[in-house]
């Protein structure tokens, strides 16, 4: 080997950076997928689809995600406000509420997002709406609750006159 | 194969050819393609919609509790719209105050759709002179607590999208 090398005196040693840049956009795809940034606060659920054209999209600022946590047959298993979790009890509600007014100190514009399933039950959903107002109410300094509800767009098929053939205010007789 | 190219290039400087390696390229080109497939695919779709009525009943409570005569003022403003929504036999039944059409039974989707028709055509407007609730007429969801919650957002959206703004929830069954 020794004999060899000395035969090439001039040799240049270059470096390959081309599986360098391999292996380096390898990693990043990786930590991109791993990481899943922001998905630690939503919970698995379905939202509801609506029609198109009320819903705007979602803005990343000064938001809090409240997830109600789809249970069984309609039932919620707890809720969600970003990682941490609550029990559907009273108690749980109430903690709820003192760590969304928390939020409210810090932040008097906080909007709180909404996220339930599409199959829970109203009777579910209805406290955590609730918990929004009393954690408004709780933080004091002018915090008014701002609540926007997650949903899906569904696409529809132009609709074919139906709302034109269709009169003025149609209040009945009764 | 550079280090051949570049004894040719040595021996015959005449003669000398480039080559590109277009290998790198090709790596690169599909990590890029395969990086965008990937993070396409996780874009949410999800959209908001804002219930701005809770923000206003809060802001009029809070006034209200300072102000008394904003309190009489209150009390004069016109009774609400009420949407019911109710189960029925495993479906969501609509019923509308204030002496509006009712829609008929249906599926929720086609109930809601109905709701929106019905409300629309109540906004009064200047182009709609015969409407009777004007956009800022408030309006009060009253889901019964079985009631799916895809409905319920259902005919908030409904009334949304019908052009009405004082939209708020609670009072149901």
């Amino acid at each position: 080997m020794a004999r060899r090398r000395g035969h090439f005196p001039n040799a240049e040693v270059e470096a390959n950076l081309t599986p360098m840049i391999d292996v380096s956009f390898l990693l990043i795809i990786f930590f991109v997928l791993v990481s899943r940034i922001g998905d630690a606060e939503q919970a698995e659920l379905a939202v509801p689809m609506v029609r198109a054209g009320a819903a705007v999209r979602a803005e990343d600022d000064g938001r809090v995600v409240l997830n109600v946590v789809p249970g069984v047959d309609g039932a919620s298993a707890g809720y969600q406000l970003g990682s941490t979790m609550f029990e559907a009890t009273p108690a749980g509600i109430a903690e709820m509420a003192e760590a969304i007014a928390e939020g409210y100190r810090r932040n008097s514009n906080l909007a709180v997002r909404l996220r339930a399933d599409r199959s829970t039950r109203y009777q579910w959903v209805e406290p955590a709406m609730r918990a929004v107002s009393t954690a408004a109410r709780l933080a004091g300094g002018g915090a008014l609750p701002r609540l926007d509800l997650v949903v899906e767009e569904r696409i529809e098929p132009l609709e074919t006159g139906t709302n034109k053939a269709s009169g003025g205010g149609s209040r009945n007789g009764s | 194969m550079a280090r051949e190219h570049r004894h040719q290039r040595h021996a015959n400087p005449g003669r000398a050819r480039l080559l590109l390696s277009i290998t790198p390229m090709i790596d690169v080109v599909f990590l890029l393609l395969i990086y965008f497939l990937l993070t396409t695919g996780f874009a949410s779709t999800e959209r908001l919609l804002r219930a701005e009525g809770t923000r206003e009943q809060a802001a009029r409570e809070i006034d209200a509790k300072n102000d008394r005569a904003h309190e009489e003022a209150l009390a004069l403003e016109a009774d609400p719209l009420v949407i019911e929504l109710a189960r029925v036999n495993g479906t969501t039944r609509i019923t509308l105050s204030g002496g509006l059409t009712q829609p008929s039974d249906a599926a929720a989707q086609d109930g809601t759709a109905q709701l929106e028709r019905i409300l629309r055509d109540a906004l009064l407007t200047r182009d709609r002179p015969q409407g009777l609730f004007e956009a800022d007429h408030p309006i009060r969801i009253a889901p019964a607590r079985d009631v799916p919650w895809e409905d319920v957002v259902g005919a908030f959206n409904a009334v949304v999208r019908a052009g009405y703004r004082a939209v708020a929830f609670g009072g149901g069954s």
